[in-house]
């Protein structure tokens, strides 16, 4: 049976729009967990402020206890919808997999090894600030580029907050879960929903 | 002048639309590839088997009745085919 179509046209429009389809969960995860950390780090500089004792630190574990399973429902969701998954998404999902090791793993060792106020805040607005880097790039989304720009400066500035002022990388946290996850988590839910 | 033949299985605009969308991403479940190329589930259902047959794609099946998952991934053989097929396209245009 033969065939009356443009080959080349099907093609180049079906990757045209996988490419416009290609909107990971990630609009909706990035203000999940932006508020969690915004919340849970400004919560530990409050009480740390407040009462000065070492529980305070360790307020920050309620993220992945709050956030996993409530991540695990959107997943699910999500799951239940037409699924789809490019290289580059999978990609970024490798990296923020990376992310929460590496903050899990960090935040026990650093706090265990008195490096958590030299090392740990910091590393964790960098590697955020990286991670809404590459997702920005990956879906090509400038705000989302520009949040983890200045997240990532961020991380650079906080590494400076040493001694006394090392408090103040909580808030500095709290700020780069506002620019780089919680602000172009909006904006690009607002994008996928209009179809843009 | 001599003119490539084009891959049969390929040449089909739904089984095309199909291994163009899996040639752009790591994989692809029933319902998206529905949406994409919309399709009918029956015809969807029968061009996936065509590709799975000729060996283009892995097609992952779980769960059972209405829960159940059907992915969809492009093999290397695949890739190569859409390759071929867009080669043997062009040198249409070239002559």
């Amino acid at each position: 049976m033969e065939e009356n179509f443009d080959a080349l046209e099907v093609i180049a429009q079906t990757r045209g729009k996988v490419y416009m389809d290609d909107a990971p969960t990630g609009g909706k995860l990035f203000p999940l967990w932006g508020w969690l950390t915004a919340f849970f780090y400004l919560a530990e500089f409050i009480f740390w402020q407040w009462l000065r004792q070492e529980w305070c630190l360790w307020l920050w574990v309620g993220i992945p206890v709050v956030g996993l399973p409530l991540m695990a429902v959107i997943l699910r969701k999500d799951h239940e919808q037409a699924h789809m998954r490019t290289r580059k998404s999978k990609l970024v999902l490798d990296y923020w997999i990376f992310v929460a090791c590496a903050i899990g793993l960090g935040g026990f060792l650093f706090g265990f090894f008195g490096l958590y106020e030299t090392v740990e805040n910091p590393m964790i607005c960098l590697l955020v600030g990286i991670g809404a880097f590459i997702t920005g790039e990956a879906v090509r989304f400038r705000p989302m580029i520009a949040g983890g720009l200045i997240g990532a400066t961020i991380g650079l500035g906080a590494f400076l907050l040493q001694g006394d002022l090392w408090v103040w990388q909580m808030p500095a946290i709290a700020l780069v879960a506002v620019v780089a996850l919680i602000v172009p988590g909006y904006l690009f839910e607002r994008r996928s929903g209009h179809g843009v | 002048m001599e003119f490539k033949d084009l891959n049969p299985i390929l040449h089909n605009e739904l089984r095309l639309k199909i291994m163009a969308a899996l040639d752009s991403l790591d994989d692809a479940d029933f319902v998206y590839l529905k949406g994409l190329t919309n399709a009918t589930s029956g015809n969807l259902s029968v061009q996936l088997s065509k590709l799975e047959e000729a060996g283009y794609i892995k097609v992952s099946r779980s769960g059972e009745g209405r829960g159940s998952h059907t992915v969809c991934r492009i093999t290397p053989a695949g890739i190569q085919a859409l390759r071929d097929y867009q080669r043997a396209l062009l040198s249409y245009f070239s002559h």
